[in-house]
């Protein structure tokens, strides 16, 4: 009984060495198909005068607002309002492109025409533009179909939808987190192919 | 007996051409419902018996779970038009008071009706604003010969519905009087939610009608009418988060008055004028306190005034040729806590219309209408209708028209912030400039303003263009056919947008005139005198509407979904596009009507059905596409049954006999409704007279 659990343990060991190894190995043979497909959840004060949930891609998840003068972060987010680090908003060299599409369709990315925050009030992504508000719901519904494609602050390249926008649970008149469900692929390289 | 059911095309309508015309005569699409078809039905307010016609559509009203809920009420969709496309008349008069652009039909009691004319299509030309999906006309009955009659009717929730008329008719002047009580202890279709789903009410009904033929030539009528309606509302709010709500209570009341006095005279056998005034008032108020402090919650008042002075001229001025021309001049007043302070509208118009028959078998109609308004652009509504026979069981009508609606008084000065609802701020398009939004912003007042804001303008009227073909065809005496196919492409519709964020981060809406749609579909219809005592009528409708913005977008491959659970996101199709919510593709009905004089029993049992509808967007795409966003199709059962012993009519029924309820999409459904009642008439036996 005891030496077939033992028996069990080691196959389950080598068998995940196993993994490893050949993950590695596909790594090294194709460079550039590394992205992954990832999700992660941003939680976002509902307020326009609060400060912003900075989102950093090689992280995959929320960076600390302390952090704001660095270039740790990719973009922000307020109630609905993007900031992309560089330029009017940070020392980055972050920018953004949204377009139409499926995101998984998505596969070489555009080298050039990422749009940034040229003054402050004046984003790079217009406010409304990638969601419906539901006047009767009071719920804020991203489009489907609106792919962000971001040069990362640090120039590599990363390309993400939103999935959904829910309520915090609140007990004031007005909600005071609004959570993003992102979904989201990056390459850690600095190569813009996501094939 | 035959002559019930048979005869109906060759009863008079009005509506069609503003002058009597042969119901088989008139080239636009047009339908009457005949008194007794309302009483065979059961029907007790104006909504019981539209819902049962073919290709109306009853929207639903908000259950009264809101502030402000339950007022919106049961309006009528024609050809696929919103409520705030369609007239309604009552004696040729518009009745005033939309709440959200909806007329609500329960506040018209069918109790002393006539006949019930609608006719589909754009009528601007005849109507002017709000025309636009079509007319429908509430013909109440004249004076007649001393009669007095009288109805109860009982029904399940305590549904109390009480009617009195009284009639007098002498040589030189008749007056008939109606009064009406209806109320209903409401009832609830969810015991985890404190108070009712619809809150019991009550209304009253005053109506009365006289005529005095002052010489052989000239004829004073003057009518009136009053509705008082008021409801006690209890009901929870979640005023602090989910899961924290409190209960609020308090009031909410609605009154009608109108009075319409109108002098006839004709001047020869061909040439006619009537000189007609309106006045209507309407009055609107809910107050909410909260339950725990009895403070106030929420107070809305609504009052609209509105004048009427016109004159229509009919002059036969050939033989074939008949000439309806006039003119008016109206005012609309409104005073609302919901804008900033009282607005008035003023407004003067001439129409004129020629009907040419310019052969026994071919009559062409041209008309058209000049509205010049103050508050918005004028406008000029064409009309041109021809029917042709080519045939005795044949005709074929052909119209083309345009119709308008003025932009509400909602949409121009609207100044509302809903602190009942998270605390969002509406302005009417008048009310607002970017350069104040800025203003505000600099102020503090706003945290952002939108791109959107810079497209503020003076708002137009919304504009239609509809086209019908109509055919009739009678295989027999005892069978017809009819079918309709229209289109109407709708420019300029008036819909709002977020314009900015308050420093509170609650949006702030206004109003653009952004959209274009377009609402078409066929209406096939039949009749069946199966024999002498029983009818079948039959109808069906299948529309198509779509916003053509979106259509475009679908077509540039610009528009995506999600799937329901995966979240993964596809590119729409054209079949995947449900058009404009609120919306059944396919509606049906079938009725039979059933009379034995004889015996003295009559009855009926008609089927309504209709398919799913869009209600909201819930992938974020702003359209109807997933399966989770319509709302089941119903199927709705009823019947009745009468016994009349010589003055004494006994009536039993149970409508929606399947016990259909839907509490979210249809709150005011409230299932399986039985009922019984009891009608008396009495009319003073006495020689035939003439007026």
């Amino acid at each position: 009984m005891k030496s077939t659990r033992f028996f069990l343990i080691t196959l389950a060991l080598s068998a995940g060495s196993l993994l490893f190894f050949s993950s590695c190995k596909k790594e090294d043979s194709s460079p550039n198909n590394v992205a992954k497909v990832d999700t992660a959840v941003l939680s976002v004060n509902f307020s326009a005068n609060s400060p912003f949930a900075f989102f950093s891609f090689k992280k995959g998840g929320t960076v600390s607002n302390s952090d704001s003068a660095s270039n740790k972060w990719d973009f922000g987010l307020r109630l609905t309002t993007f900031i992309v680090n560089s330029n009017a908003s940070g020392p980055g060299n972050a920018g953004v492109i949204l377009q139409n599409g499926i995101l998984d369709d998505i596969t070489s990315i555009p080298a050039s025409g990422y749009a940034y925050d040229t003054a402050a009030g004046h984003p790079a992504i217009v406010d409304g533009s990638w969601y419906n508000y539901d006047m009767n719901t009071h719920s804020f519904l991203p489009k489907p179909g609106k792919v962000f494609i971001f040069r990362t602050a640090d120039d590599h390249y990363a390309k993400m939808e939103i999935l959904e926008a829910t309520y915090a649970p609140f007990t004031g008149p007005v909600p005071t987190i609004i959570n993003y469900k992102l979904r989201f692929l990056y390459q850690p390289n600095s190569s813009s192919s996501f094939k | 007996m035959d002559s019930l059911y048979v005869k109906q095309l060759d009863e008079v309508i009005v509506t069609a051409t503003r002058s009597e015309r042969k119901l088989s005569n008139v080239a636009v699409p047009a339908q009457m419902i005949s008194v007794k078809t309302i009483r065979q039905s059961g029907s007790v307010r104006l909504n019981d018996i539209l819902q049962e016609q073919t290709g109306l559509f009853i929207t639903s009203g908000s259950s009264s779970n809101s502030p402000g809920g339950g007022v919106f009420g049961n309006g009528v969709q024609i050809q696929g038009l919103s409520p705030d496309y369609t007239m309604i008349l009552i004696d040729g008069e518009p009745v005033i008071g939309r709440e959200g652009g909806v007329l609500d039909l329960t506040r018209i009691a069918v109790g002393d009706i006539k006949k019930i004319e609608i006719v589909k299509g754009p009528s601007s030309s005849l109507y002017g604003s709000e025309a636009m999906g079509g007319v429908v006309n509430i013909i109440t009955q004249q004076p007649q010969k001393d009669r007095i009659s009288a109805g109860l009717r009982y029904g399940r929730f305590n549904a109390l519905d009480a009617n009195l008329t009284a009639s007098l008719k002498k040589q030189k002047w008749g007056l008939q009087v109606f009064g009406n009580r209806n109320s209903s202890n409401g009832f609830d279709l969810d015991k985890n939610i404190p108070g009712n789903t619809v809150d019991a009410f009550s209304n009253y009904t005053v109506q009365a009608r006289s005529v005095y033929q002052l010489s052989a030539k000239t004829k004073l009528n003057l009518s009136g009418r009053y509705f008082t309606g008021s409801q006690n509302n209890f009901y929870p709010v979640t005023e602090n988060g989910p899961g924290s709500s409190i209960n609020v209570s308090g009031y909410s009341k609605t009154r009608d008055i109108s009075l319409n006095p109108a002098l006839i005279h004709q001047f020869s056998t061909g040439l006619s004028s009537s000189l007609r005034f309106y006045f209507s008032r309407y009055h609107y108020e809910q107050s909410l306190s909260k339950e725990s402090d009895h403070s106030l919650y929420y107070y809305d008042l609504f009052q609209q005034n509105f004048f009427k002075a016109e004159d229509q001229t009919d002059w036969k001025w050939q033989k074939n040729n008949f000439l309806s021309a006039g003119g008016g001049i109206a005012a609309d007043v409104l005073n609302t806590n919901r804008y900033n302070a009282r607005k008035s509208d003023a407004l003067r118009y001439l129409f004129v219309q020629n009907e040419w028959r310019a052969a026994g078998d071919l009559t062409i109609i041209a008309g058209a209408r000049y509205d010049d308004n103050t508050a918005y652009r004028s406008r000029l509504s064409p009309k041109l209708a021809l029917s042709y026979k080519p045939g005795n069981n044949l005709r074929i009508n052909i119209s083309y028209g345009s119709g308008f609606k003025a932009p509400d008084f909602r949409q121009q000065y609207l100044n509302f912030t809903n602190d009942a609802a998270g605390g969002y701020l509406i302005y009417g398009a008048s009310e607002i400039t970017a350069q104040q939004l800025l203003e505000q912003q600099r102020q503090g007042l706003l945290s952002s303003v939108l791109p959107s804001a810079y497209k503020i303008s003076l708002l137009k009227p919304e504009i239609s263009r509809g086209l019908n073909i109509d055919l009739h065809y009678e295989v027999s005496p005892r069978l017809s056919f009819s079918a309709n196919i229209f289109r109407n492409d709708i420019n300029n519709l008036i819909q709002y947008e977020i314009v900015a964020y308050r420093s509170n981060d609650a949006p702030v809406y206004s109003y653009f005139n952004i959209n274009r749609a377009y609402t078409e579909g066929v209406e096939p219809q039949f009749q069946f005198l199966i024999n002498k005592k029983i009818m079948l009528q039959g109808g069906y409708q299948f529309l198509i509407t779509a916003d053509k913005d979106v259509l475009k977008e679908i077509k540039a491959g610009d528009l995506y979904a999600r799937k329901l659970n995966s979240n993964q996101v596809y590119k729409i199709k054209r079949s995947d596009y449900a058009g404009l919510p609120n919306r059944s593709a396919h509606m049906a009905n079938l009725k039979l009507f059933y009379e034995d004089d004889k015996s003295g029993w009559s009855g009926s049992f008609r089927a309504i059905y209709r398919s799913r509808w869009g209600t909201t967007d819930k992938d974020g795409n702003g359209i109807i596409n997933r399966s989770d966003e319509f709302a089941s199709g119903s199927l709705m059962l009823n019947f009745s049954v009468i016994k009349k012993i010589r003055d004494l009519n006994f009536q039993a029924g149970i409508d929606n006999l399947l016990n259909y309820r839907d509490p979210l999409n249809l709150p005011d459904q409230p299932g399986i409704q039985p009922y019984i009642s009891v009608f008396y008439s009495f009319t003073k036996n006495h020689k035939k007279e003439h007026l």
